[in-house]
């Protein structure tokens, strides 16, 4: 993938919102989510982090393994009734990152205060940058429909624009019908397809 | 797409005077007082294209897809206000609603929009109905374009009308885009996904 070459991160146009298709197969999908994370363009990240899927733990010992942490990190943690109630309540507990906090929203089928929560901490303080990602879409749109997530989409890739953050929304094509994965792509300005792994724009 | 190109929410700017912008908002006014219904009417008439109603029957008569906003009060004689949420939930789904209450507390607020307490001072009516109009134009926008993103994706990639779709995409996303710059970021979340619940 070359969505941003390092010599000139800063004076590309990097896109602000990028569809990350990563089919559960794809073994670089971590590789390729923390390199998206950490393409603020700046030296401290506030990394937010919305995870339908796992648990907030899980999610956060992908960048631990790592070593190349965040500044901050959020977690919104969403309860889409998948996940087995140990998983939820070892979530809970301290997820064992430095300067992490974590937030619950109990309904994944509330997209409404899902919202309202993203903008709560998608704001940018100093020389501190936001980049969310979303992990992933596929529950999302497991726990409600195409349509709600498509309008919630719209509002929030605006919402991070105008927060000047950057922002990657992981969807595992491989568990949708193509027409709602196109459909979806119409919302991003840039699609990295991992199936392939190419960059296209909309 | 650039964040220059969407000021942080500015409530007060209108974009009606644009040439290119849509046909006048209509807004229906009704309440069972004649003298309020047509006190508010006629604020809103410098801006708006308005219809009254005294009503429930005259309410539900004068509502149609055209319709951007109501003002409804609560107590409508007639067949009852619950019909005319009813009839705006079913057939005018980006339209908002503000209830005309003669106390604060006697709302609730899950069945509404918005509410005005009267007697409405213009200043207030003209900046609710302003607000909820421009909720109404980004909640329209929206349902249009994922009606044609649904469109453009069941087109095959080497279909001609996808390049015609992609275009009216494009536009609806860049009107889109100045409607949001003119609302707050909640406020945009609950225009796009708020349902009124009128049985609740």
């Amino acid at each position: 993938m070359s969505t941003t070459p390092d010599a000139n991160r800063d004076d590309i146009d990097r896109p602000s919102n990028v569809l990350l298709l990563a089919p559960s197969a794809a073994s670089d999908a971590d590789a390729v989510c923390e390199e998206l994370l950490h393409a603020t363009g700046s030296d401290r990240t506030h990394a937010l982090l919305v995870t339908p899927l796992d648990s907030p733990a899980d999610r956060l010992s992908t960048w631990t393994d790592r070593g190349d942490d965040p500044a901050r990190t959020t977690v919104i943690d969403v309860d889409t009734g998948a996940r087995s109630a140990a998983a939820t309540a070892s979530a809970s507990a301290s997820p064992g990152v430095p300067n992490a906090t974590v937030e619950f929203v109990p309904d994944a089928t509330d997209l409404l205060g899902l919202g309202e929560t993203l903008d709560d901490h998608l704001t940018s303080t100093g020389d501190e940058r936001t980049s969310l990602c979303v992990h992933s879409l596929s529950a999302l749109l497991g726990a409600t429909d195409t349509e709600s997530v498509f309008k919630f989409l719209e509002v929030l890739t605006s919402a991070v624009e105008r927060a000047d953050a950057v922002a990657h929304y992981h969807l595992n094509p491989d568990v949708h019908d193509p027409e709602t994965v196109t459909t979806l792509e119409v919302l991003f300005e840039a699609v990295v397809d991992l199936r392939t792994d190419g960059v296209t724009g909309p | 797409m650039n964040s220059d190109t969407h000021p942080r929410g500015s409530p007060g700017v209108s974009h009606r005077g644009d040439s290119d912008g849509p046909a006048a908002t209509v807004v229906l006014v009704a309440d069972d007082d004649p003298a309020i219904t047509d006190d508010i009417a006629a604020v809103l008439a410098e801006e708006y294209a308005v219809r009254t109603a005294y009503d429930s029957a005259d309410a539900l008569a004068s509502l149609d897809a055209a319709v951007s906003v109501v003002l409804l009060d609560p107590d409508l004689p007639g067949l009852s206000a619950r019909h005319v949420v009813d009839r705006v939930t079913s057939e005018t789904a980006d339209c908002q609603v503000a209830a005309l209450v003669a106390s604060e507390p006697d709302i609730s607020t899950s069945v509404y929009d918005d509410y005005l307490v009267k007697p409405v001072s213009p200043d207030e009516l003209r900046a609710t109905v302003d607000r909820l109009a421009r909720r109404a134009a980004y909640r329209s926008a929206l349902g249009e374009y994922y009606g044609l993103a649904e469109e453009y994706a069941a087109l095959a990639p080497d279909d001609p009308e996808r390049e015609c779709v992609g275009n009216r995409l494009d536009d609806l996303d860049a009107q889109l885009d100045e409607v949001f710059g003119s609302l707050d970021t909640r406020e945009a979340y609950d225009a796009a996904l708020r349902e009124l619940q009128p049985d609740s």
